[in-house]
């Protein structure tokens, strides 16, 4: 009696063990369905986020490297333009004015009066921005005017 | 003596039980589910697979305040940096209008030639040199004007020549930078969709 309960027992065990085993497979497909599911829709919400983030990498890339070279470029042109004024307000013919971004400037022009030369070249000196200044050479030419270069640096913005 | 018999005969049992169970279970994990999954342990490794790509979406939904936030901070700037720094396969296009703009100012335009670039991590610079001749109030009023192209330029190797007292010649290298976008670090890392991409072949 005892023998025959215990073969059933281990029998509904045995079976019970079966079933579940052979369920897994089923089980397992089920859930990868809903998990799938549950992905796509998940997928559909954070698509839009990806593509934002995308945006918002490229914008901000933009938005640093216009900080980064807004403080470390150097507005050669202003002191293209600001040596053109002076020359106009002391009465200086220029001939070529060259300029870098390193920081080099080059004047080279003439007057009539030595004067107004030495008077340029202290508005340059004077010039915030402008570190130093120096007339390279001078000439005297066959109508009594002066040709002149000055070799100039600068560093800063001028505001 | 009859203990002992039963328990060799156990023992006997469980070394054809143990084998004969676990050949079933390898069996069942072989059974066909579907026709994307080859077999049970197949799906089970996809069914992991998916959590994984779970988690890693979550991870960024859960960022979607901080996106939202940022993304307002810099969407006003949005149109003006798109121009500023165009994208290095827009440069053409740049060329192009640049030198309409230049065309546009009462001067000779002599040459426009591009030269080399230079590169940086995430972003370039293209020089583009310049010759461009006509009266100097004119020469003056383009170079104060350059400055406002809707492109992030900087100039060098400016001469400027006076040829007579009506014409002067300017030389001048320009420099147009651009972004690079395939260098930009992104911002949030892109969950791997296997899944999905399996699911749709």
């Amino acid at each position: 009696m005892i023998k025959a309960f215990l073969g059933l027992f281990c029998f509904l065990i045995l079976t019970s063990i079966f079933y579940a085993a052979a369920a897994l497979p089923g089980y397992i497909h089920r859930q990868l369905e809903t998990e799938t599911a549950f992905l796509g829709a998940l997928k559909n919400e954070v698509e839009p986020l990806l593509e934002m983030a995308d945006q918002i990498a490229l914008l901000k890339a933009k938005y640093d490297l216009e900080q980064q070279l807004l403080s470390s470029t150097k507005p050669v042109h202003d002191y293209i333009l600001l040596v053109q004024e002076l020359a106009v307000s002391r009465r200086v013919s220029l001939e070529t004015i060259t300029a870098d971004k390193e920081g080099n400037l080059i004047i080279n022009g003439h007057s009539r009066v030595m004067k107004e030369i030495a008077s340029f070249n202290s508005a340059l000196e004077k010039t915030p921005g402008i570190t130093s200044a120096r007339v390279k050479s001078l000439n005297l030419n066959s109508d009594n005017s002066y040709t002149f270069e000055i070799e100039a640096t600068w560093i800063k913005h001028l505001d | 003596m009859n203990t002992l018999k039963t328990r060799s005969r156990k023992i006997r049992m469980s070394f054809i039980l143990v084998p004969a169970l676990a050949l079933v279970f390898l069996a069942i994990s072989q059974i066909p589910v579907s026709d994307h999954y080859h077999s049970a342990r197949g799906a089970w490794e996809q069914l992991n697979q998916a959590r994984k790509e779970k988690e890693s979406y979550l991870a960024v939904k859960d960022k979607s305040e901080l996106l939202r936030a940022e993304w307002a901070r810099l969407s006003c700037e949005e149109k003006r940096l798109k121009t500023l720094f165009p994208l290095e396969n827009e440069l053409p296009f740049v060329l192009v209008d640049l030198e309409k703009t230049i065309k546009k100012y009462p001067l000779n335009l002599q040459h426009m030639r591009t030269g080399g670039k230079t590169e940086h991590h995430s972003y370039g610079a293209l020089v583009i040199a310049l010759t461009v001749s006509g009266n100097p109030s004119g020469i003056d009023y383009f170079l104060k004007r350059l400055m406002d192209l809707p492109y992030f330029i900087t100039l060098d190797n400016i001469t400027w020549t006076y040829k007579t007292s009506d014409e002067a010649v300017l030389d001048l290298e320009l420099e147009l930078y651009y972004i690079d976008p395939d260098r930009i670090e992104p911002l949030i890392d892109r969950p791997d969709v296997n899944i999905l991409h399996d699911q749709t072949n």
